[in-house]
């Protein structure tokens, strides 16, 4: 094996890649975008929904109004809450044309003033932003003016507020605002990152191999004086950069999308306690990196194998399938990492980024970790080697 | 200096079974003279070629190339070989200039090397108008060329060429003609295939027809007409399939 073919084949993939738009696209344009449109976009979109329900206010029809006119004019003064008169009042909610209907029961001011319980209803549309917010509205009016009955009837009765309230409960978080921070990014960052390192491979994979094959170029290179060894090689240490650019791009892009999202202050990240340890920053960066060669390998076995990029692709998507899911082991609640999850790849690295954005770090596992990914990606590219080798593989009809 | 020894290469296929593609070929081709396989498609002139290029490895024979074994020292063959195909396409995203500098890095040439070789190849055939333009936005002439200079960078002493003109427009063609013709001239050792009686006649020194894996005849034009006592190829092919059908059925 002679290290400068390797060499040579690595600088000129990189130099056909970095021409190639398609490359590109998927190295470095989606990463960078992802995040910002994902988060930011859904931000902006949830924002501009709930401020429009906010100005439009919202329509309640009161029924048996005369029976309550106490709280009838409470709700009349609450802010954004219209009450209109209508008779199909239930068609009236299912049409949208209103957004809450509160049921006043008969003769409901002589039972409070009996002192006993009675019961208001109120109709709303779980499925409707507009009737959930009007339903919440009404509850805070009614709340209220239980409040006051209750505080009246225990002042009539000479009973103090400590009565009904013995004690007060406080919880207090003790958790740092890194863990807090962490918890959200550690449920769904470790999952997106670890899907675009393999999208990151999946184009340069097929391109420089089954591709080649496509487009008569493998043949060209197979009678040059490198070995397939060298060949394979060389290709894999492409495709391996450009995962890793395309790990380290979606990283960067998600913190700048955080750390803009909470200077906006837009409504979803809004007092989100975001703040991430550079150490913690490296680390999950670090832990890509094996991971990333692993994926490269896999890929490159498959594509070695295809006839032409549609068959590649058309093995590549069932495996994508067959990684989301370890790779979404992360938003499990409960699931933690120990020495025999830390020999599943996949498993592996999407526990131990959720683990270190939380900033919890066991040496031990990130380097047991790291080392099995190594071992697998070192496994895949003795595959891809082997196929490679073969002119079967190699010339399949 | 090619010496080609009991080439045999079966290939198994799911439907047909076993097929010898090859069928325990020997033959030799000497320096300074274009030796050319002759056949229909089919007859394994391009597995041959493959196997001489180390592309492909043979069930069993071997050959050598000025004395590197294909099977024993496949990359010390591959730098006495200068191979083109049809399928030896160009790297569409690189400049002819980059695809002839990248080749002759892979066998292990120095830079300053590399860059007096392509200088005299891209002024040999005209190709200064065009090296620092991509290869997909060539003409086929221009691209044909390129082919050559990638073939020629590492100054090999033998050429294998399978089915050199096909599919090439006349001035493609003609340039290819002129290289094999410098390359005789040279003293390199040339083996073509051509499926285009017109194209060995033109060319080849000697001439072996290859029928289903097997050579019928090796020799001169002249000594293929003295032999079957017709006067061009086709004819000669003709006559010598029918024989060695003839033969079998008299078997």
């Amino acid at each position: 094996m002679n290290l400068r073919n390797i060499k040579i084949i690595y600088r000129k993939e990189l130099l056909d890649s970095l021409r190639d738009r398609r490359t590109l696209i998927s190295m470095v344009l989606v990463p960078i975008l992802m995040f910002p449109v994902m988060i930011l976009g859904v931000g902006i979109i949830m924002g501009l929904v709930i401020s429009k329900a906010v100005q439009k206010g919202s329509k309640v029809v009161i029924v048996g109004e005369s029976f309550g006119e106490s709280l009838a004019s409470k709700i009349q003064e609450k802010e954004g809450v219209e009450v209109v008169e209508m008779e199909n009042y239930e068609i009236a909610l299912r049409k949208k044309e209103i957004q809450t209907v509160l049921v006043i029961p008969k003769y409901f001011e002589e039972s409070l003033a009996r002192a006993d319980s009675t019961e208001l209803r109120i109709l709303y549309d779980e499925a409707e932003l507009r009737s959930q917010m009007a339903e919440k509205k009404l509850r805070e009016v009614i709340l209220d003016y239980r409040d006051e009955v209750v505080s009246e009837r225990m002042t009539s009765r000479g009973i103090e507020k400590s009565f009904l309230e013995p004690f007060v409960v406080t919880s207090v978080n003790l958790a740092s605002k890194e863990k807090m921070g962490g918890m959200v990014m550690g449920l769904f960052l470790p999952y997106m990152v670890i899907i675009l390192s393999l999208t990151g491979a999946m184009y340069p994979a097929v391109d420089m191999t089954a591709g080649e094959k496509e487009r008569g170029t493998l043949e060209t290179l197979m009678v040059s004086s490198a070995s397939r060894k060298e060949m394979v090689l060389g290709k894999f240490t492409m495709v391996f950069t450009a995962s890793v650019i395309t790990a380290l791009l979606s990283l960067l892009s998600l913190f700048a999308t955080f750390a803009l999202g909470s200077s906006l202050t837009i409504s979803i990240l809004e007092d989100f306690p975001f703040s991430i340890q550079p150490l913690g920053f490296v680390t999950v960066f670090f832990m890509m990196i094996p991971l990333s060669a692993f994926f490269s390998s896999l890929l490159m076995m498959i594509s070695i194998f295809a006839k032409s990029s549609k068959e590649a692709n058309s093995y590549i998507h069932p495996l994508v399938f067959i990684i989301v899911l370890p790779a979404m082991v992360s938003f499990l609640p409960g699931v933690e990492l120990n020495s025999l999850m830390a020999m599943i790849p996949i498993v592996n690295t999407s526990l131990v980024l959720k683990e270190v954005l939380m900033g919890t770090y066991h040496w031990g596992n990130i380097g047991l970790i790291f080392l099995f990914n190594f071992l697998f990606a070192a496994l895949g590219l003795w595959g891809a080697i082997g196929l490679f080798e073969k002119e079967t593989v190699l010339f399949r009809v | 200096m090619i010496q080609v020894k009991e080439l045999t290469k079966i290939f198994k296929d799911r439907k047909r079974g076993e097929v010898r593609a090859v069928d325990g070929i020997s033959f030799e081709c000497k320096p300074g003279r274009i030796f050319g396989l002759l056949g229909p498609n089919g007859a394994g002139k391009t597995t041959i070629l493959r196997i001489l290029s180390t592309i492909l490895r043979p069930t069993s024979g071997t050959a050598l190339i000025n004395g590197a074994d294909v099977v024993e020292d496949p990359l010390k063959a591959r730098r006495q070989i200068g191979f083109l195909s049809c399928d030896t396409k160009l790297y569409g995203r690189l400049t002819p200039r980059e695809m002839v500098f990248y080749f002759g890095r892979l066998y292990g040439m120095k830079e300053d090397a590399i860059a007096r070789r392509a200088e005299e190849i891209f002024q040999l055939f005209g190709m200064k108008d065009f090296i620092h333009r991509r290869n997909d936005r060539l003409s086929s002439g221009m691209q044909q060329k390129v082919s050559i200079a990638r073939t020629i960078i590492h100054d090999p002493p033998v050429m294998v060429l399978d089915e050199p003109t096909f599919g090439l427009d006349i001035m493609a063609s003609r340039a290819v003609i002129q290289f094999i013709r410098k390359c005789r001239e040279e003293g390199k050792t040339v083996i073509l295939s051509s499926h285009v009686m017109a194209v060995a006649e033109k060319l080849c020194d000697e001439i072996a027809i290859i029928h289903r894996g097997r050579i019928l005849a090796t020799g001169t034009l002249k000594e293929h007409q003295e032999r079957t006592g017709k006067e061009d190829l086709e004819e000669i092919f003709v006559h010598l399939v029918g024989e060695e059908n003839g033969a079998n059925i008299g078997h």
